[in-house]
Formats: C-alpha cells, structure tokens, sequence
C-alpha cells in the first residue's frame, strides 16, 4: 500500500512537471541587422534544420512548428535582436530549436547553423522558482538566404512529378 | 454625606492627576498592506516595514506574514501555504522550505540537494522564528489550493527610506521598500546595467502574473548614435519589443532581479 501510495505520488509529480509550459530565451546579438528583417523561434523534432514549402504569414516550416510570435520592429536593433521569452506549451521529448531569420517581405529565410537541444537547462526554463538566466545566441552564425517556395510553383512541380510518375507506369 | 464628599475628593484628585500625567506620544506607524497572491499558484512577497517598535531591527521570517488569509494544515505541508525562501550558503544558491502548521506556526521542511558528483546531503532551514529578513528583500509564498486570493504583510513602517538591498550579480529576490505600489518607471535606480544596447546583456526584472507565468523587463541605455525612437527609451525599463514598460508592482509584492554584472 505505501509502495502504491508512492508510485501514485512520483506519478502524479511527473505528470504535473511533464504538462508545464517551457520559456525559451533566445537573442540574436548581430550588430547591424538588414532592414526590415524579422526572426521565429522554430521547433524541429528531428532536430534537423527548418524546411518550408509554402510561404505564409508567417511562413510555417514543414517539418516543425513555429514557437511565439514574429519579432520585428524595434526589437531588430543595431545591437541585434533583443533577448526574447517565447513559450512552448508543448511536451518535448525530443528535437531542437532553431531561429529563422525572414527579409522584408518574408520571400527568404536563413535559419541559425546552431540549435538549442530540447533539454538544455541554461536558455529554458520550466519553473518560477528557477528562472533562467542564459540566452540562445547563435550571433552571426546563420545560414545564406533562401527563397521560400510558393505556393505556385509548388504546384507546377507537383502536376510534374504525377506526370513523370504516369509515363513511367504507362511504359512499364 | 461623609460618603459623598469622599467620593467626590476622589474623583477631583483622580481628574488632578490625569491633567497633570504627560501624554504618551510616538511616532510609531503601523502598516498593513494587502498582496495579491492567488490560491495554488506561487507569487514573490517583499516586506516593506520593519520589526514593530524596534526601528531598524532584523525582522524575523515568522513574523512576516499575518495569517489572516492564510492556509495551515495539521500535518500535511501540501495543503498548507508555504514559505519558500532562497538562501546563499558558501556561493551555493538553495531554497528553505517552510509550511503553515496549525497551533505551531511556519515550520522548516527538511529537503535533499543532489550535488554535481551525485552525493546527496540533507538540508534543515533556519527556524522561521529565528530567519532574519531585511527590508527590500524577498521570498517566496507558495499558496494551498483552498486559499484566498491576497495575503497581508505587516509590520511598522520606516523612518528611513529609500531601502538599498544588495544586489549580486546573478539572481535576486528583492522588492520596493516603501508600503506603496510603485511603477518600476518610476523608481530611480541607480547602479541598473543597461548593457550595450541588446537587451541580452541588460539588467531585467522578472514579474509574477496571475497566471504564474513570468514577464519579463529589461533595462535599457540608448548607445550614442542610434536612432531617436531608441533615444526615447534611455534610461527605462522596457519589454521584449523595445516599448516601455508600464508595470506597476502591488505593495508587499516582490519580483526576480536578474543583474548581469556591475556597470
């Protein structure tokens, strides 16, 4: 019986930690920043880099979820971007983080070549009564710019891969 | 007749003498304040009064906090309000459990600290009768499901203001010495890093919200030669979008200092 009670306790106390929201602090100190620039905090489970197929408002990756809002304004400052809490009501138990960088019209995303594993205890945060007091800052480290397919060109490239697919089969 | 005269010489010297008693005075001032602290959620308490009739004096932990508004249990700590108290033992940040027992008071919870090397070793608080807090400094005040929605701190008001609690570099709880609610804006702070510009390297303070989330302020220098919209911000608290904060802290109410580093 005190066995249960026990196993009922720790149960109970996982379940309470587990269904917590986590912040994640994140900066991006790179002086002088291009105009207009705008940046997401990005979860991936693979822990691979952002992939996205189709542009949006914001752009959403395929292959995870965006975490928080946009961040533009004068929070892109010559100093960089400020130091920002953006809460995942998720349960992780794998993955990582990544910042996206979007242009001015969010045609282009360049993601951070470095990326903050789910479990990292410096940047994230679970509790009050432990704040975090680390950032993730991948400073300058980014990757070159590239385009964000459209929703059009999507399109084409699909009704070729069918059509590809169906000569194919027809030879065969 | 004999009688009357002699109750009536009685009440005439009793009438002398309380004229001629000199009135007590003092310029001792009670304050009572009330804080919102939500039931089963965890809100910073700072008390801003000192021990009563002792100016200057440490104030004691159990003396803090009234019970009035308060949850004790008979035997169960998690369902009673708890104190919660962050201790610097040798550099070594911990916190002092202590909950509300009925007919005995705040009572120490003896806790377990894993080190780095996976040893353990056992941790007894400070009685709260014997736990000195000074003003300005902050604690914690875990409440029981079943309670209200404020608690109320006490004590006498100071004679010298403003309060100047230590800050280290690092994490602190602290909060306004004075028994009023105060718009960090408004606050001069002396000594407040404003770091380079990017608020990662900026001096926050970190507010409990109702719903037990944090948010967070960051205090801000312009650098020379940013543009104006920046220059309107210099030398104020603001939020994660570069816009000033307005936030104003309840009396009794405390909040997480975060200090990078010395200017």
């Amino acid at each position: 019986m005190k066995k249960f009670l026990g196993l009922t306790f720790v149960v109970t106390l996982f379940a309470a930690v587990s269904a917590q929201a986590v912040v994640i602090h994140w900066a991006v100190s790179c002086p002088n920043p291009e105009e207009g620039v705008s940046a997401q905090l990005v979860y991936v489970a693979t822990g691979q880099p952002p992939t996205y197929t189709a542009t949006g408002t914001p752009p959403i990756p395929g292959n995870g979820a965006n975490i928080g809002a946009v961040v533009s304004g004068l929070a892109v400052s010559p100093a960089g971007i400020g130091r920002q809490s953006s809460v995942d009501t998720e349960t992780r138990t794998q993955g990582s983080y990544y910042i996206v960088l979007f242009n001015s019209d969010k045609s282009q995303f360049k993601y951070s070549t470095e990326s903050l594993a789910y479990s990292d205890t410096d940047a994230i945060t679970r509790e009050i009564l432990a704040p975090a007091t680390g950032t993730f800052d991948p400073a300058c480290g980014f990757t070159a710019w590239a385009n964000v397919p459209e929703p059009g060109s999507l399109a084409l490239l699909a009704l070729g891969m069918a059509t590809l697919a169906l000569r194919r089969k027809k030879r065969v | 007749m004999k009688k009357i005269l002699t109750v009536t010489l009685a009440l005439a010297a009793v009438g002398w003498a309380q004229g001629a008693m000199a009135p007590i005075t003092g310029s001792n001032e009670v304050g009572f304040s009330t804080v919102p602290a939500t039931a089963g959620a965890t809100q910073i308490i700072t008390v801003p009064y000192v021990a009563c009739l002792s100016e200057n004096a440490e104030v004691m932990l159990a003396d803090l906090v009234s019970t009035n508004g308060l949850v004790s249990h008979a035997s169960d700590p998690s369902n009673a309000d708890q104190l919660i108290v962050m201790v610097d033992i040798s550099g070594d940040l911990r916190y002092y459990y202590y909950w509300l027992q009925s007919d005995v008071g705040w009572t120490g919870v003896e806790t377990s600290v894993m080190h780095p090397d996976g040893t353990t070793s056992s941790v007894t608080p400070t009685a709260a009768n014997a736990f000195a807090v000074a003003r300005g400094k902050g604690f914690w005040l875990k409440r029981a499901a079943t309670g209200g929605n404020a608690v109320y701190v006490k004590g006498e008001v100071s004679g010298t203001t403003p309060v100047t609690p230590a800050i280290t570099t690092g994490l602190n709880l602290v909060g306004y010495g004075t028994a009023a609610a105060v718009n960090i804006n408004d606050v001069t702070w002396s000594g407040a890093n404003g770091g380079n510009g990017n608020t990662k390297t900026s001096d926050a303070i970190m507010v409990v919200e109702s719903d037990g989330s944090l948010s967070h302020y960051y205090y801000f220098t312009a650098p020379d030669g940013w543009p104006a919209a920046y220059q309107e911000l210099n030398g104020k608290w603001i939020k994660e979008d570069y816009s000033v904060a307005n936030v104003t802290v309840p009396a009794g109410q405390g909040f997480w200092y975060l200090r990078r580093s010395a200017n």
